[in-house]
């Protein structure tokens, strides 16, 4: 039975059996024209309801889409003045006196005699270098601001040299306050030539020291000239315990003892230490020798690199 | 163009796939319908319901397997769902086989002679379709209008590749014993076997062998 039956299936599923052909020719209603009218009519239905799907890929990221674009401008927004704030150039020593809140040295009257000042420099002196080591100790945040305000110290009538000068001088400051100084701004960047000091950076035994001035005799012509340019008078030499802590070693100087790369007979020579302890960062040291040049050798010819020019 | 690719552009919204798609599966689909329902109403409400089902599936259809398998695996599952709702499958199948005796075009004496034993073959062998279990019937009729494989039978109608092949073995069985009796040439290849006949008059619908 099975193998007939397995063999009449094997036939049948050819599709040629006379089974087959007996089904074909029997007779079958077509589709009525209502049910295809029916039919179609739901699926056409069907589409137009769900027609707002098309966009639903465009509305289902809409909402994402928008988000992203929002953080990205947010984030946009919120960098660029930290952006800004890093492309100026960091300048931590000039900040004390670029800062418009303390009153600058130089900050005065051109019809002021320049004689006035000298009082007035002593006490402002001290004003601005505390207010300078309070500003040494700010956050680096602040730090970074005075950049801003380095800017804004240009509007300030300052020689340029002084402002240079102020830079090397506001750098060893800095260093006695903080353990690692900034880097000195371009724009400040001391010429080799520049030997003016800046009141404000001066330490301490400066400080005494210029009060103890106040009781010397009056300047000459001569020194009054370099008063008026550097703003400081003579100051007697550093000792051992003065200059930028822990930064700058004080180079030996027996007293009367002369460095071998110079001697006072010699003014070229005199000159060109100076010029090299500008050079090497010993700043004061080389403003004391200019001081003694310049008493010395009032009227030694020297470059006009060599000759601060006085307050405008 | 393939019938699963009509069927992801109706889903996408182009309505005229799916009038094509329609055109291709309307006739099939319902002659199968019709052959397992044998009333005309139940067989056009079937078919408009298959179709509705097709319809509202379109955002999940997936081409799986062939779109034959899935229409007339619809059309499966609302055919039974049909029967269960029915009073009785029996009762149904016997109305339906009387049903249509009266159905059937005029007697033979009052036609030709020579298309009298046309007609004669034509109405016992719609009387041996119509007198199969539904489920052997539905087994023939699927292969015969939707073109699918055994396997492919068996997926469609819910049940294994075997049980779909032993369904068709035996409807064509009885098929072929019905038109044996007139064509004696088919009697002598067709082996009758007794058990054929006690099988096909007490099967019950449902009963598998």
């Amino acid at each position: 039975m099975d193998t007939v039956d397995e063999t009449a299936l094997n036939d049948y599923l050819r599709r040629d059996s006379a089974v087959s052909q007996r089904y074909r020719e029997l007779d079958a209603d077509a589709v009525p024209a209502s049910l295809d009218h029916a039919v179609l009519a739901q699926a056409r239905a069907a589409i137009a309801e769900k027609k707002p799907s098309r966009w639903r890929g465009v509305t289902r990221w809409s909402a994402p889409l928008a988000l992203a674009a929002s953080v990205v401008v947010v984030v946009s927004i919120v960098r660029e003045p930290a952006m800004r704030k890093v492309q100026t150039v960091p300048v931590a020593a000039p900040a004390p006196m670029a800062n418009e809140s303390a009153p600058l040295r130089y900050e005065m009257p051109e019809e002021e005699a320049p004689v006035r000042a000298i009082p007035q420099s002593t006490a402002a002196a001290v004003t601005q270098e505390q207010e300078a080591r309070k500003r040494m100790q700010v956050s680096p945040e602040a730090k970074q601001a005075r950049p801003a305000e380095s800017m804004r110290a240009k509007k300030f009538e300052l020689d340029r040299n002084v402002r240079d000068e102020a830079v090397s001088n506001a750098q060893q400051l800095a260093a006695q306050s903080v353990a690692t100084p900034p880097p000195p701004p371009v724009e400040f960047a001391p010429p080799p030539n520049t030997n003016i000091a800046h009141p404000i950076a001066m330490s301490r035994d400066d400080v005494a020291a210029a009060a103890q001035r106040r009781a010397l005799p009056p300047p000459s012509d001569s020194d009054l000239s370099e008063v008026i340019v550097t703003g400081q008078v003579r100051r007697p030499a550093p000792s051992s315990g003065a200059g930028p802590r822990g930064t700058v070693p004080a180079l030996p100087k027996p007293d009367g003892a002369v460095d071998e790369a110079f001697s006072e007979d010699e003014p070229e020579a005199w000159l060109r230490r100076i010029r090299e302890w500008r050079n090497e960062g010993l700043s004061r040291r080389a403003d004391d020798e200019w001081l003694r040049f310049r008493q010395k050798y009032p009227d030694f010819v020297v470059e006009d690199a060599d000759i601060a020019r006085p307050p405008r | 163009m393939d019938d699963g690719t009509l069927m992801l552009r109706y889903r996408d919204g182009d309505v005229r796939a799916f009038e094509t798609l329609y055109q291709r599966h309307k006739a099939p689909l319902y002659r199968y319908l019709q052959r397992l329902c044998r009333s005309p109403d139940t067989a056009n409400d079937l078919f408009q319901e298959v179709w509705g089902k097709v319809i509202a599936s379109r955002e999940r259809y997936e081409v799986r397997a062939q779109f034959n398998t899935f229409l007339f695996r619809i059309a499966h599952n609302c055919a039974i769902d049909h029967f269960r709702r029915a009073a009785s499958v029996q009762a149904k199948v016997t109305a339906d086989i009387y049903s249509m005796a009266d159905e059937l075009p005029g007697s033979v004496a009052e036609r030709p002679e020579s298309q009298a034993a046309q007609a004669q073959l034509q109405a016992d062998f719609a009387h041996a379709l119509n007198a199969l279990p539904p489920e052997q019937r539905e087994a023939f009729v699927l292969y015969e209008e939707s073109g699918l494989s055994l396997a492919e039978i068996g997926k469609a109608s819910g049940v294994s590749m075997e049980t779909a092949k032993s369904r068709l073995r035996y409807a064509v069985a009885k098929l072929r014993v019905a038109l044996g009796r007139h064509d004696p040439e088919r009697i002598e290849r067709a082996t009758v076997h007794p058990s054929h006949v006690a099988v096909a008059a007490t099967l019950q619908p449902g009963v598998e062998l």
